[in-house]
């Protein structure tokens, strides 16, 4: 006991110290070590969980990235396939345009054949009505010098008889 | 007035012939719009029955002229015009709405015709 009181240890001391210790370790351990343990172990939780997210995260991203490859390989395709039926389909048209084409063509010219035989049927006509009535036009001029004052005495006295006889059609204004 | 009494107005100066220009104008006075268009149709009517114009061509002579004279009634007021170029030789003679014609340009104008006809 002297050992210990040279060296400065004080019993009673010591042990409120130890009390003392023990109290405060107890208040420590109720209200500080059971919160902080919580929150560790919270924090553990939620690192782990972020972690599980993650790998799901990577992985929809590999699935959504394999998923995008799909679609755009059959967006590929049926572009690919709708050009092709497209191409076909222009080719066709441009066929049956050219052939409609032709025909109108050869119409127009049957048409303008036509047109040209019946223009040159009534050209015909007409220019013989011309003649005609150009005829009719120099006779009605020259005629009167082919008959003498003679002529026409005895035309007319002859004219005059068969009127009177009856020996006429009568014509109307 | 009556359409009838129009007619009879008009036939009555045609055939009177010695109407002055002053009783004209007063009859036609009395006439209204649609009247004087009544009148002014049976008139023209009345004057063309009355005439009768006769084209010849050459000289006539007195005695053609009443062969001409004897187709018709004394009333006909006779115009004798001398149309060569339309006539040529012979004669046309119209009266009211009809046309006797002797012509030789009425000949020829028919054989032409039926080459134009035929065209």
């Amino acid at each position: 006991m002297e050992i210990l009181h040279t060296f400065g240890l004080e019993t009673e001391l010591f042990l409120f110290q130890i009390i003392n210790f023990l109290i405060i370790a107890g208040i420590l351990a109720k209200f500080l070590y059971k919160p902080l343990k919580n929150m560790l172990e919270e924090r553990k939780r939620k690192i782990a969980q972020s972690l599980v997210d993650a790998d799901n995260a990577k992985e929809i991203l590999e699935n959504a990235g394999q998923e995008k490859k799909k679609i755009l390989s059959k967006a590929k395709k049926d572009a690919d396939e709708l050009a092709a039926v497209i191409k076909v389909q222009i080719a066709n048209e441009k066929q049956k345009a050219e052939e409609q084409a032709k025909e109108r063509a050869q119409q127009i010219i049957n048409d303008a054949n036509v047109r040209a035989e019946v223009e040159l049927e009534n050209v015909s006509r007409q220019a013989g009505k011309m003649s005609v009535d150009l005829s009719e036009k120099i006779l009605s001029k020259v005629f009167d010098q082919f008959f003498t004052p003679q002529d026409k005495q005895q035309i007319l006295s002859r004219a005059l008889d068969a009127l009177a006889k009856g020996n006429y059609e009568k014509g109307s204004n | 007035m009556k359409k009838a009494q129009i007619k009879e107005l008009a036939q009555s100066i045609v055939s009177y012939d010695g109407i002055t220009d002053e009783t004209l104008n007063w009859i036609l006075s009395k006439l209204n719009r649609s009247q004087l268009k009544i009148f002014l149709a049976f008139l023209t009517t009345a004057v063309k029955n009355k005439n009768v114009n006769i084209f010849y061509a050459g000289e006539i002579s007195q005695g053609d002229k009443d062969k001409v004279f004897s187709l018709f009634s004394p009333e006909k007021k006779f115009v004798f015009i001398k149309d060569d170029e339309s006539v040529v030789a012979g004669v046309r003679i119209e009266y009211g709405d009809f046309v006797l014609d002797y012509s030789v340009a009425q000949i020829v104008k028919r054989i032409l015709s039926s080459i134009r006809e035929s065209i």
